[in-house]
């Protein structure tokens, strides 16, 4: 299927979740948002995404 | 909480005192650079030359210090900074701070100036300054040599500065390990100017906690907890490294003298990359879990003995010079090590110069025919050395920080400094991370970017800790997007830093504790406290001692002609950055002095001077302080 991930148009497996994209984009510690919503952590596991779909991913990352 | 023990060495007249702080006033400035900034705040006065003897260069621990659990083991270095001319302070990790505290001591206050070079030995009461001489000159793995020799003993550990310390260059450090640093605000070059090449201590244990059944709630699940935890697991498997991968990925990784956060090679530096073509082994410090510190080897550039490049480095030799090789990353990162060079500032004043000559503004006459372009990371080993060396040309004008080598060059060579109070920025973007406006800016001893967290945090989700762990310093408003500068993040940027500031009181490791992303949270301090040490204490009175803590240094800086003007950002800040598809993260000039007054407000401190009003010291119990 056909998503937007930040404003890019991207195809994604049909059943791929939120987790499954953030371990592929080797995003540690991700902020997901679709269709302008933001998700929990706890829903990531399970989320998954459907045709047109909005999403935004930012990076939570700190120091060192 | 017990008395301090305090040992004070006269160096002009080679005569050492064991003092002691009574409880209840280190209870109020439990370590760290709190009870540096009490000492020196009591018997300095804050307009001597930084290089001179009347400074005052104070090594202390902490109540907490030396307890097996992850992150503990941190010493603090507090001094008059000579790059910033502010009151200065610097960390670091290994094993010294734990050895610090198992022979006896809280802090060690160096006075005065040796008439010829000396190190300080201790063993327990044993208390030895020896002859230097015959290591002066030397980088600091053959000192290290040199002392074991020279004692006859080799269980030793040891602080010491390198060639460049002794040549006072502005941003010299203070080496432990050959790999660890306290590596800001040259701190090295307040050693070197007192003829004091080393701190060294007999090698012993046995720090016990009050509560051993208590302390297992901690440390009995350390394993659990750190699979639990993300991030941790990214650190423990590519060190503070990953974050070239995260920020490069993200766009926001500082490029050729920060004119950009884009770097199209930059996987070529990465953590990631690190781990998989040059680690050696990963190393940790005393008691800790997390094992973040990366040894690597690189034939003929660098040496395992030298340990590796953290994010920091990676950044300031690499993007920051536009340079992609990571052999000559490596070999840079050995030479600082070496030679006693802060890696941040080292290679930012690099970078500062590459941009300079890339601009003509300076020629090859003055950087000694070397060809100073973006990409040249084959003139970091001449280059440093030159600078640890104060040679004549090049070195010598180098070795004083981008800052004031940019005063004699003219306005258009300050125009390119990225520094905040004459320290160079760390590889942070403010356009990614706007608190750090704030907090570079405002910070009493420069740019730094371990005195706050960092607000990405604020966007985690609602069921994260990245978002619930800051939330018990205060409330904060969600933010979904880079580049906001607003009240909001004015808070963020205090309430962190009072946190981040008692983290560097009480020497603890930012990256096993702090109120974000980290292994252990606030509440977990708090029980920290009461297990370790017995001290019945609360986060909000943890904030206080932070906050007490910024507060001193903010009164020392007025005194030694800071105001509020001092508290500002470089031109560079103000770029919009360009990420992600079409997208632009920037913060104006307007939302920064907005942000400053609402921090300001919060803080308790005049809007004009900047300083500490008279309620805030009264609050505070500052009111002590003439």
């Amino acid at each position: 299927m056909k998503v937007w991930l930040n404003k890019k148009e991207v195809e994604l497996p049909a059943e791929m979740t939120v987790a499954d994209l953030i371990k592929e984009k080797q995003f540690k510690k991700a902020a997901v948002w679709i269709n302008g919503k933001q998700l929990l952590s706890a829903e990531y596991e399970s989320h998954g995404f459907q045709e047109g779909d909005q999403v935004k991913i930012l990076r939570v990352v700190a120091g060192g | 909480m017990k008395d301090a023990k305090i040992l004070y060495v006269d160096l002009t007249n080679r005569t050492t005192k064991l003092e002691t702080l009574d409880a209840e006033t280190y209870r109020k400035y439990p370590g760290g650079s709190a009870l540096g900034m009490y000492l020196m705040l009591k018997d300095m006065d804050p307009t001597v030359d930084p290089l001179s003897p009347e400074n005052m260069l104070i090594f202390s621990v902490a109540p907490l210090t030396g307890i097996p659990i992850s992150g503990q083991s941190r010493m603090t270095v507090t001094t008059k900074s000579p790059l910033t001319g502010t009151a200065g302070d610097s960390q670091v990790g290994g094993f010294i701070p734990a050895v610090f505290k198992a022979n006896g001591y809280d802090a060690v206050v160096f006075t005065g100036k040796a008439d010829s070079p000396v190190y300080l030995y201790i063993d327990s009461d044993q208390v030895q300054l020896r002859d230097a001489s015959g290591m002066w000159g030397m980088i600091t793995g053959d000192a290290e040599k040199w002392m074991a020799e020279d004692l006859q003993e080799t269980k030793l550990e040891s602080s010491i500065i390198g060639p460049a310390g002794e040549n006072l260059v502005k941003f010299a450090s203070i080496m432990h390990m050959r790999s660890r640093a306290n590596g800001r605000n040259g701190v090295g070059a307040v050693m070197g100017s007192k003829n004091l090449k080393a701190l060294v201590f007999k090698k012993k244990g046995g720090v016990r906690p009050e509560d051993q059944e208590g302390m297992k709630t901690l440390t009995g699940n350390v394993k659990e907890r750190m699979a639990a935890n993300e991030v941790i697991v990214d650190t423990a498997l590519h060190g503070s490294a990953g974050v070239v991968d995260a920020h490069g990925a993200e766009g926001f990784l500082p490029a050729y003298n920060w004119k950009q956060g884009n770097f199209d090679d930059y996987k070529k530096t990465a953590g990631s990359t690190i781990t998989r073509e040059i680690l050696v082994e990963r190393d940790t410090c005393f008691a800790c879990a997390i094992r973040c510190k990366g040894v690597v080897s690189v034939p003929g550039k660098a040496d395992p003995e030298y340990g590796g490049p953290e994010y920091e480095t990676c950044a300031t030799f690499g993007s920051y010079c536009g340079n992609t090789d990571l052999g000559d990353i490596c070999q840079a990162n050995q030479l600082c090590n070496m030679y006693g060079l802060d890696t941040i500032s080292c290679g930012a004043t690099i970078a500062w110069a590459m941009d300079c000559f890339e601009q003509g503004i300076l020629s090859k006459e003055q950087t000694d025919g070397i060809e100073l372009k973006f990409g040249n990371g084959g003139a970091f080993e001449a280059l440093i050395k030159k600078i640890a060396l104060r040679e004549p040309g090049i070195g010598s004008l180098l070795a004083e920080g981008s800052a004031a080598a940019a005063k004699t060059l003219g306005q258009e060579a300050e125009d390119l400094v990225v520094a905040s109070k004459g320290q160079e920025w760390p590889a942070h973007m403010v356009q990614m991370k706007p608190n750090l406006a704030i907090n570079y800016s405002a910070n009493p001893f420069g740019a730094d970017h371990q005195s706050s967290e960092h607000d990405p945090a604020l966007m985690a989700p609602e069921d994260d800790q990245n978002w619930l762990w800051p939330n018990m310093l205060a409330s904060f408003d969600r933010v979904e997007s880079y580049g906001i500068l607003d009240a909001n993040k004015a808070k963020f940027a205090l309430e962190t830093q009072k946190f981040y500031s008692m983290m560097d009181t009480l020497c603890l490791c930012q990256f096993a504790w702090g109120p974000a992303w980290q292994l252990y949270g606030p509440q977990e301090l708090v029980e920290f406290c009461k297990y370790g040490i017995g001290w019945d204490t609360s986060i909000e009175e943890l904030q206080e001692i932070g906050e007490r803590r910024i507060n001193m240094m903010r009164i020392f800086n007025e005194k030694a002609g800071f105001t509020r003007a001092d508290d500002k950002l470089p031109k560079k800040a103000f770029i919009p950055i360009h990420y992600g598809e079409g997208e632009v993260a920037a913060i104006t000039e307007e939302d920064f002095e907005a942000a400053m007054d609402a921090y300001y407000d919060l803080a308790g401190w005049d809007k004009v001077t900047g300083a500490p009003t008279a309620e805030t010291r009264a609050r505070l119990g500052l009111d002590w302080i003439g």
